[in-house]
């Protein structure tokens, strides 16, 4: 076997992907541990799957595994209440600040991770890949399993009420 | 996707728009329809401020622990019984993952973080002269320029003495030409650049020399995404400088050509960074070539992660344009252009890569060469 036609090694993968990882992982969840923990779980899969890749764009690949993993943790939180996100909005999303004090508040990268958690995990998940990990709508929709159009409107959903927790 | 009456507001066009994700058709109607509506246009300027906070949120450092932790769990493949050899080639790989890991936070020598500030300094002052009127004489008279660019993000003033190209102006673009107002006491030539139909880009070119001497972008919404601006123009009497073509010394094969009709105009060594500088006849683009591995870490503060091709980068903004950093076999690139920003990533993205092999492949390789030797492989 030519060393060309090798799949990559993980630790290569690893080392080239790994600041992508973190940062897709933790403006999902939020949080450097619960990111950590996503992290692994994903280079854990990637380890396994990695004979499974085909040559082609490997963040499109991380993205589909990463978010599955962020899904399937999120699915299994919903199923376990005590773990679950706070329901009250208030208790995740920015209070909005006096209004003197808005015209002059800049926003901060923290008050738009704020946000984003206060999303649906669908549309989060959609507004981080289009944002964040930059994928194209016909990538989200393979890594989501879902129509193109229903990626589009996830997106606009999902940047509408951001606008909203943000105003 | 919903069905939508004429007359009804757009709803999620609007983030598809800002998207670059709508067909041709919904383009156009989109647009019309945002010409007559300022209750949409108010929407999506609040959409694109909303984006972009979510866009511009930094890349976020892995602490160093993490691949480490990863390098040594177990996965379902290392819990099969094992062959003693693959056990000790896979404790081995599993040592040299932890090896690769501290080579990339490691600091070392041949680390580089390239200096954006002086690059883009190197971009702009030796930006292109464009020639889409065919005005300029074979050989037209040198100018310096000082140019005043006003972005988004910023204001930059640089000198300029613009090289000669002869770039064709690329098929991507319509351009009409029409006589211009003067700027900076200079007869001009109006160029209207449209890109798929949509007006992207106002030049007013020197109707003598075809240097250009002023240029409005246009974002989706038809509202001016910066302006550079020739405000003293003064005629050298010498001939205009033609670009070099010295060789890359080793370090990247320049290629002739990248996406989006980027022509290669010419390629200078300044120090231990080579420049190589492009143009789509309307617009320079400079990728600027250096040997070494990317010290992130070492660099400055906005930087948004992008994909480039199956490489990730970084993006930064400089008022004039875009920068773009990656790091490919040993070379760190940074790219910086002053055409829509879609154009600079595909024309960065298309630069060929090095086959030179990584660290990690060398550890890897190392490492299997070793593990085959202590087991008799
Ligand atoms: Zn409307």
């Amino acid at each position: 076997m030519k060393d060309n036609e090798e799949p990559p090694s993980w630790e290569d993968v690893a080392r080239e992907h790994a600041r992508f990882l973190y940062t897709v992982a933790y403006r999902l969840t939020g949080d450097h541990d619960d990111a950590q923990d996503l992290v692994q779980e994903v280079l854990l899969r990637v380890r396994r799957g990695l004979a499974t890749y085909q040559p082609g764009s490997m963040e499109g690949w991380l993205s589909r595994i990463t978010t599955n993993a962020f899904l399937d943790e999120m699915r299994r939180r919903r199923r376990r209440p005590a773990d679950a996100l706070p329901a009250d909005p208030e208790r995740v999303l920015p209070r909005h600040p006096p209004a003197d004090e808005a015209l002059a508040a800049e926003t901060l990268p923290a008050d738009v991770q704020t946000a984003l958690l206060g999303l649906p995990d669908d549309f989060r998940a959609a507004v981080v890949l289009c944002d964040v990990a930059g994928l194209s709508y016909q990538e989200i929709g393979e890594a989501l399993d879902i129509p193109v159009g229903t990626v589009r409107s996830r997106i606009h959903r999902g940047r509408a009420l951001l606008r909203e927790a943000l105003a | 996707m919903t069905m939508r009456r004429p007359g009804d507001h757009l709803d999620d066009e609007l983030s598809g728009l800002l998207d670059g994700e709508l067909s041709a058709d919904e383009t156009v109607a989109a647009r019309t329809h945002l010409a007559g509506c300022a209750f949409c246009m108010a929407e999506l300027a609040a959409i694109d401020r909303t984006r972009t906070l979510v866009r511009s949120l930094p890349a976020v450092d892995p602490p160093t622990s993490l691949l480490a932790r990863a390098a040594a769990a177990p996965t379902d493949l290392d819990a099969r019984p094992p062959a003693r050899r693959a056990a000790v080639l896979a404790s081995i790989v599993a040592a040299a993952a932890v090896l690769v890991v501290l080579l990339q936070w490691a600091p070392a020598d041949r680390s580089v973080s390239p200096s954006l500030a002086g690059l883009v300094q190197a971009h702009a002052t030796s930006v292109v002269n464009t020639d889409p009127a065919d005005v300029a004489a074979d050989q037209p008279p040198g100018v310096e320029a000082h140019v005043h660019i006003k972005g988004a993000t910023g204001e930059a003033e640089f000198d300029v003495v613009p090289v000669v190209s002869r770039v064709p102006v690329a098929a991507k673009y319509t351009v009409t030409t029409a006589p211009g107002q003067p700027v900076a006491d200079r007869p001009t030539i109006d160029v209207e650049v449209r890109e798929q139909g949509v007006l992207a880009e106002r030049i007013a070119l020197d109707a003598e020399t075809g240097v250009v001497l002023r240029r409005e972008l246009y974002d989706v919404s038809g509202g001016v995404v910066r302006m550079a601006l020739v405000e003293r123009v003064r005629m050298t009497h010498t001939p205009a400088p033609t670009p070099a073509h010295r060789t890359a010394g080793g370090l990247v094969a320049a290629p002739s050509k990248l996406d989006g009709d980027y022509l290669r105009v010419g390629v200078y060594r300044r120090g231990r960074v080579v420049h190589m500088l492009f143009s789509d006849g309307l617009h320079a683009l400079s990728v600027f070539a250096q040997a070494g591995a990317l010290a992130a870490s070492d660099l400055p503060g906005g930087g948004r992660l992008v994909r480039l091709g199956s490489k990730t980068g970084y993006h930064y903004d400089w008022p004039g344009g875009d920068v773009l950093l990656w790091e490919s076999g040993g070379v760190v690139y940074t790219a910086v252009g002053d055409a829509p920003v879609e154009d600079v990533k595909a024309a960065a993205a298309s630069m060929p890569q090095r086959s030179r092999l990584s660290i990690g492949e060398r550890v890897r390789r190392r490492c299997r060469a070793l593990a085959e030797a202590v087991t008799g492989g």
